[in-house]
């Protein structure tokens, strides 16, 4: 009884999740393929030409590249510099540095609008605020700390005796790292980057505190379209919103082609 | 071709001695074991002597040449890992590759070399599996196979059998054995298992919290312990406090409160000194006469089959216990007279010298 019980339980919770999601989702989307959409259950007509619309209206051409170039010199960035700083946390002890770890990771924990504020005072102190420079830089300061914390454990778990192997069998201390540490590490880096490439996508906060007109991401550009001054059609910007969402997914999908979270365990050494 | 290795080495953990100066001669093509109970320094020792670690002090000399400055990369060395530290996303020609690879060695060379490395420890035509996929005996023999394509100086190898079971750690042991002579190998062997060292050594080094308590050939460490804790290791499992009371060149006599131990003295023991004499279980025999020289009496209280022979526990008069390997089975309760063999029995200091 109480296992049915149970079961009816969970498939409701699917059923109601399920729903919802495509409630939402599929207004938008429903939206912002409508000519014209009052007061009936579907748009009496439909058109394309809110993508276009929106496309030249919010530039969205500009938008993307924006977009994309932070998202990935922040990944990239994140990974060059995290990867070094995850494998000296991780071969190395030494005294404080559990209190090291936690201030490391303060801007993980902390809301980003306590430290974003003046972060943003300070860039535009320094002519920085308002360029790509300054959104790449703000993004990096809660995204290199996830790179780490992310690499971390994938770090750790690579035995140091493979390697102490390959050093006594004729290894420099690069060749280690190219030869056995980053290969080992790869489900980490990719992993970390997907973090890392994901979140930069999606930061409002800090993106939003930096960016001046021409360096707006997607998210940014599209919270203003929606609340700055003049009337848009609704249908442009859910057509905005349907990019958006498909840009992300797009990435989620083709990152989970490499990426398994599920397995990332990596099968290592036997023992220890 | 290696003539000579020699170090002298010191390490320190914070105030913890690890190894106190330990020094020692090797020489060209020699098979020297270190062998001690965990936590003696042996393993930290041959990471010394790799470069994984710096020594506090001391120094290595190679035929004659510093070498302790360098990384490990620059030694020459070939090391082999008691868990086996294969590169799990390599395949096993590339393991075994490994050490030519990143010298800069050209594909087209490596292939042969690789193939032959192969042959040389049984396992021709697994190149393309991974370590994964492999026993543990293989995967050790491929262990064995990178560290002797780099063609070592020195090989190196820290306890390679502890992780594989009875029957193949026998069969690795004669593989180490021949591959060592075949190949006219110079190589340290570090291990906890009395029975490795003894068939695999030219030398023996027994270690004690980071000193050298005694070294020498396998029989002589075997045969002629010095200290309680070589004896001990050596598989002399009974132990008598006796008082000497004559010395005569390699013989001395002890007596205890009843009875009389002719036996083999190592250390020169002056008479009247405390002292223990020591014997293995195999080496005791059932007397043929219940009284004499040598012979001690008691009751069984153990008996145990175990093949070949019968392993027996008996009390004594003063109440210790001796333990025996007899050829016949002997009933538990019975009176027994058991016979200490003088050559067989070793008449130590009762101070255990290693302090």
């Amino acid at each position: 009884m109480r296992g049915r019980l149970w079961r009816l339980a969970v498939w409701l919770f699917v059923v109601g999740f399920v729903l919802n999601l495509v409630g939402i989702v599929g207004h938008v989307v429903v939206s912002s393929f409508a000519r014209r959409w009052f007061a009936t259950p579907v748009p009496s007509a439909f058109t394309t030409e809110w993508y276009a619309y929106a496309w030249r209206e919010f530039q969205l051409d500009q938008v993307l590249m924006v977009t994309l170039t932070v998202a990935g010199t922040v990944t990239a960035a994140a990974l060059l510099l995290g990867f070094p700083a995850a494998y000296l946390l991780a071969r190395h002890e030494f005294r404080g540095k559990g209190p090291l770890l936690l201030l490391f990771f303060l801007p993980l924990l902390v809301p980003q609008m306590t430290y974003g504020i003046p972060l943003a005072t300070t860039l535009y102190r320094y002519r920085i605020g308002g360029t790509v420079a300054g959104v790449i830089a703000a993004n990096l300061v809660p995204m290199l700390p996830l790179a780490i914390f992310v690499l971390l454990p994938f770090v750790e778990q690579i035995s140091v005796n493979l390697e102490w192997a390959a050093r006594v069998h004729g290894a420099t201390r690069l060749q280690v790292f190219r030869r056995v540490i980053v290969p080992l590490a790869l489900p980490g880096l990719l992993t970390a980057g997907l973090l890392v490439l994901v979140n930069t996508v999606a930061n409002f906060e800090l993106t939003f505190l930096l960016s001046g007109a021409g360096s707006q991401t997607l998210v940014v550009a599209l919270y203003y379209a929606v609340f700055a001054a003049g009337m848009r059609p609704i249908y442009s910007v859910d057509a905005m919103a349907v990019i958006y969402m498909t840009i992300v997914l797009a990435m989620l999908v083709l990152a989970l082609r490499f990426v398994r979270p599920t397995q990332m365990v990596f099968r290592l050494d036997r023992r220890d | 071709m290696v003539t000579s290795l020699a170090f002298r080495l010191t390490k320190r953990f914070g105030a913890k001695i690890v190894l106190d100066d330990l020094a020692l001669e090797v020489r060209g093509r020699e098979f020297v074991t270190f062998l001690g109970p965990s936590g003696c320094g042996k393993s930290t020792a041959l990471n010394l002597l790799a470069g994984l670690l710096p020594p506090t002090a001391g120094e290595i000399r190679l035929d004659g040449v510093r070498i302790d400055g360098l990384p490990p990369e620059r030694r020459g060395f070939g090391m082999v890992f008691q868990n086996y530290a294969l590169f799990p996303h390599l395949t096993v020609g590339a393991n075994v590759a490994f050490g030519l690879a990143v010298r800069g060695l050209a594909k087209a060379e490596l292939a042969p070399r690789v193939r032959r490395m192969l042959e040389l420890v049984r396992l021709a035509g697994l190149e393309d599996r991974y370590p994964g996929q492999l026993s543990g005996g293989q995967q050790q023999r491929v262990a064995i196979a990178r560290a002797l394509a780099v063609e070592p100086r020195l090989l190196l190898l820290d306890e390679p059998l502890s992780n594989l079971d009875a029957k193949l750690r026998l069969e690795m042991r004669g593989e180490i054995k021949r591959l060592h002579a075949e190949l006219g190998l110079t190589s340290i062997y570090v291990t906890h298992d009395q029975t490795e060292a003894l068939s695999l050594s030219d030398r023996i080094v027994v270690l004690r919290d980071g000193r050298v308590v005694q070294a020498g050939p396998p029989a002589e460490i075997h045969d002629r312990p010095r200290t309680l804790f070589v004896a001990d290791f050596m598989g002399y499992r009974n132990a008598f406090p006796v008082t000497v009371s004559s010395a005569e060149g390699d013989t001395v006599v002890g007596h205890a409160r009843d009875v009389t131990l002719r036996g083999l003295g190592v250390v020169a023991l002056a008479p009247g000194t405390a002292a223990v004499a020591v014997v293995r279980p195999e080496d005791v025999e059932v007397a043929p006469e219940p009284a004499g020289a040598n012979v001690v009496r008691g009751t069984v209280r153990f008996t145990e089959y175990l093949g070949r022979e019968h392993g027996v526990e008996v009390v004594l008069g003063t109440g210790q216990t001796l333990m025996a390997r007899l050829p016949r089975p002997v009933t538990v309760g019975s009176a027994l007279a058991l016979r200490l063999p003088p050559e067989r029995v070793v008449i130590l200091p009762a101070e255990d010298g290693a302090r």
